[in-house]
């Protein structure tokens, strides 16, 4: 039962206690996002990123790539109770995401890659 | 006895302190922390300055003896034991009875699709059949958000108003997360890395999506061997977690034609399908949620 641990502790305690100044002086409010490296697992690769603002997390997200992406036609046969509509891009002002499920593991490596991009991590 | 944390007095050699080291001050006034349990990550955002730590220690905790009691990668699991023939029905704990009935339940409401025996019915390996009764049932995925559910009433029966859990993609959010508004949820694209395909305001409310994206196609029809055809991620809203990841799964499992038609009728829950032709088709109430 790791319920202590050290992973989220990490990187907000040391933003919070040691209040070390970034790299670059980052204006107040200025949120950046970082993204931590590709980890690859059983089904595919993902990545972790996380955005910051004053030292602080904003948001933590995950980006998956599978190792094998299916392409075949639908018959699309558009239902009249159902709408309609070309899928687009949306950004990234969100809160969380939500995903099919993935792993810790990969995900607590691209996370802690993401802290230190971020100068995030206890040095 | 299986120890039911949550509902008595911890455990006497680790009485939990008020401030364990997993928990840190968030961003804004609250609690931000991630748990990995059940083979995921589990993070929590509660905006509430106000909740005790105990109350998420209590949560944490729970999520861990539901761990131990349902994982079929634990040999000592009752799911284990059950499959093992090891336990009769009559001798399970209570919520791994509810659970049970409870997957029965969304076996009958898509029409097969939802199915705890589909692993090991498709090539998986079946457990040795022990003495009489031995079953081969995997409800893990089921149980993750069940669990989640359970943890979304203690921290409200805690106090907690704003907060938000997400459960490995799986995800309840409740009131604010600023003080106002709503919380938006980015939808994954399923097939551009870094990308989010839809963003849905959601307030008291869950959503779960099933895909290809993140643990390749370990979604079985179990009526076709082939798979599932046409999808690329199915995402569900609604009341609570579980129901949302069984329909989504199931959902995914029909494949596009099927599943546009079982979700136009679902009662309570809203749908967004995203087709493997890059159209995305929506309920009525999914398509107002959206931002």
């Amino acid at each position: 039962m790791n319920k202590s641990l050290p992973l989220a502790v990490v990187a907000l305690g040391a933003a919070a206690a040691a209040g070390a100044v970034p790299a670059t002086a980052a204006a107040a409010n200025k949120t950046t996002k970082y993204t931590g490296a590709k980890e690859t697992y059983k089904y595919g690769s993902l990545s972790v990123s996380i955005t910051v603002a004053n030292k602080k997390i904003k948001t933590i997200s995950t980006s998956y790539t599978p190792n094998d992406p299916r392409s075949s036609q639908i018959d699309s046969e558009a239902l009249p109770q159902l709408y309609q509509e070309a899928l687009k891009l949306q950004g990234w002002d969100v809160h969380t995401v939500s995903s099919a499920s993935f792993t810790s593991a990969a995900f607590r490596q691209s996370l802690y890659s993401a802290l230190g991009h971020a100068d995030l991590l206890k040095k | 006895m299986t120890r039911f944390p949550g509902a008595g007095p911890t455990s006497s050699q680790t009485p939990l302190s008020r401030a364990p080291s997993g928990f840190l001050p968030s961003t804004r006034d609250g609690l931000r922390h991630v748990e990995h349990v059940m083979g995921m990550p589990v993070m929590f955002d509660i905006c509430d300055s106000e909740l005790e730590v105990a109350a998420l220690s209590a949560a944490v905790d729970w999520l861990h003896w539901v761990d131990a009691s349902f994982s079929t990668y634990r040999g000592d699991s009752q799911i284990s034991r059950l499959n093992r023939g090891e336990l009769t029905a009559g001798e399970l704990h209570p919520d791994v009875s509810a659970v049970l009935e409870r997957c029965a339940e969304l076996h009958q409401e898509t029409d097969g699709y939802f199915d705890i025996e589909a692993p090991y019915r498709r090539g998986g390996s079946a457990p040795a059949a022990g003495r009489g009764g031995a079953r081969s049932i995997e409800p893990s995925g089921f149980v993750k958000g069940w669990a989640v559910d359970r943890v979304v009433r203690m921290l409200r029966d805690a106090g907690a108003v704003n907060f938000m859990v997400n459960a490995s993609g799986d995800i309840y959010a409740a009131g604010h997360p600023d003080g106002a508004g709503a919380w938006r949820v980015g939808i994954q694209h399923p097939r551009l890395s870094n990308e989010v395909a839809l963003t849905l305001a959601l307030r008291d409310g869950a959503v779960a999506t099933s895909g290809t994206q993140a643990r390749g196609r370990h979604i079985a029809d179990p009526f076709d061997e082939r798979g599932p055809t046409g999808l690329l991620s199915v995402t569900i809203t609604g009341e609570d977690i579980a129901t949302a990841d069984a329909y989504a799964t199931a959902a995914f499992a029909m494949g596009a034609q099927r599943a546009a038609k079982w979700c136009a009728g679902l009662n309570g829950y809203d749908a967004a399908l995203i087709c493997e032709d890059e159209t995305v088709l929506m309920t009525a109430g999914f398509k107002a949620a959206r931002v």
